[in-house]
């Protein structure tokens, strides 16, 4: 069921002709996103370039800081750490009334010296000569 | 029906191709967008391009967000309108230039005839009445656009009828 009125249609064929100029459709054209791709892009290319040269200094930064050789501290040397020496003789467990340091062990050797005369420590070493002189006691 | 299928295929088009859609939506529209800008704000035809210029520009320049419009030629009718309404404080009431008047077509000279009637209707008669007649938008649309409810749209649409008949003493 067509109920449209005879002047709607009327009215329709009287279509306008203005057109769009071809200026208007170059503007759009310049404008479009895919004519300015981002390389072509001022902004984007500014902005790059600023994150490069900032990378570059950076990394020419550290190359030059571990080029420098730091100068050698000349170090300090260090006393080394004594313990506090002690000033009081150490407590005698057990006297003896005698002011020999010699021990009762000790004493026993030098009593009995012509028998262990243990000079021959003090004298210089010679092994054959040790031997043979005491091999009666070997 | 036709129309929306038109529609829907040009933005499927867009979609795949921002380039190859833009390049048809402009084809189809452009033409129709700047005769809206001309004979419904009464624009002259460098502030009518500018205008259709400025509505436009979005879809070539941010493919991805324009590519989730549903309605395209309600959408581009809203946008160029809301671009002619930015425009109207200074301009809305230029006559309009020889240059842009009908001057093709069936019948120039009643073309000339429709133009210069519609330019005696109130605004919002003569933007309804454009819309639904040669902007192809049903009532519902053109509420949405005018932000006016479904009767208001009918009412002016009838009174602008009307007027235009009596302007031009249509006799059938």
């Amino acid at each position: 069921m067509n109920n449209k009125d005879p002047f709607e249609t009327f009215l329709e064929k009287q279509s306008f002709s203005e057109k769009a100029s071809e200026s208007l459709r170059s503007r759009l054209e310049r404008s479009a996103s895919w004519n300015r791709p981002w390389w072509k892009n001022p902004i984007t290319v500014a902005i790059l370039a600023a994150c490069l040269i900032a990378v570059t200094s950076f990394l020419l930064l550290l190359a030059a800081r571990s080029a420098i050789k730091p100068p050698v501290a000349p170090i300090a040397e260090q006393m080394p750490v004594f313990e506090e020496p002690i000033s009081i003789p150490p407590e005698v467990i057990a006297k003896n009334g005698k002011s020999s340091p010699l021990s009762p062990f000790q004493q026993r050797l030098a009593e009995n010296e012509p028998e262990f005369n243990l000079s021959f420590i003090d004298r210089p070493v010679n092994y054959l000569e040790a031997r043979r002189e005491y091999s009666d006691l070997i | 029906m036709k129309s929306e299928n038109t529609n829907e295929n040009l933005m499927s088009e867009y979609a795949k191709n921002p380039k190859h859609g833009f390049e048809q939506i402009y084809r189809t529209f452009a033409d129709r967008l700047v005769q809206y800008a001309v004979h419904s704000f009464r624009f002259g035809a460098e502030e009518a391009e500018d205008a259709v210029h400025e509505a436009l520009l979005p879809w070539v320049q941010n493919p991805v967000k324009m590519r989730e419009v549903k309605n395209l030629k309600a959408y581009l009718y809203a946008s160029l309108r809301n671009a002619c309404l930015k425009r109207t404080g200074s301009v809305r009431n230029a006559a309009m230039p020889d240059d842009m008047a009908a001057v093709e077509g069936p019948d120039p000279h009643l073309q000339a005839d429709v133009a210069s009637a519609l330019t005696r209707l109130p605004e919002d008669q003569r933007e309804t009445v454009y819309l639904k007649i040669w902007g192809d938008l049903t009532f519902a649309e053109i509420a949405e656009l005018q932000n006016v409810n479904l009767q208001t749209v009918a009412s002016r649409y009838r009174y602008a009828l009307a007027k235009l008949k009596e302007i031009l003493q249509w006799n059938p």
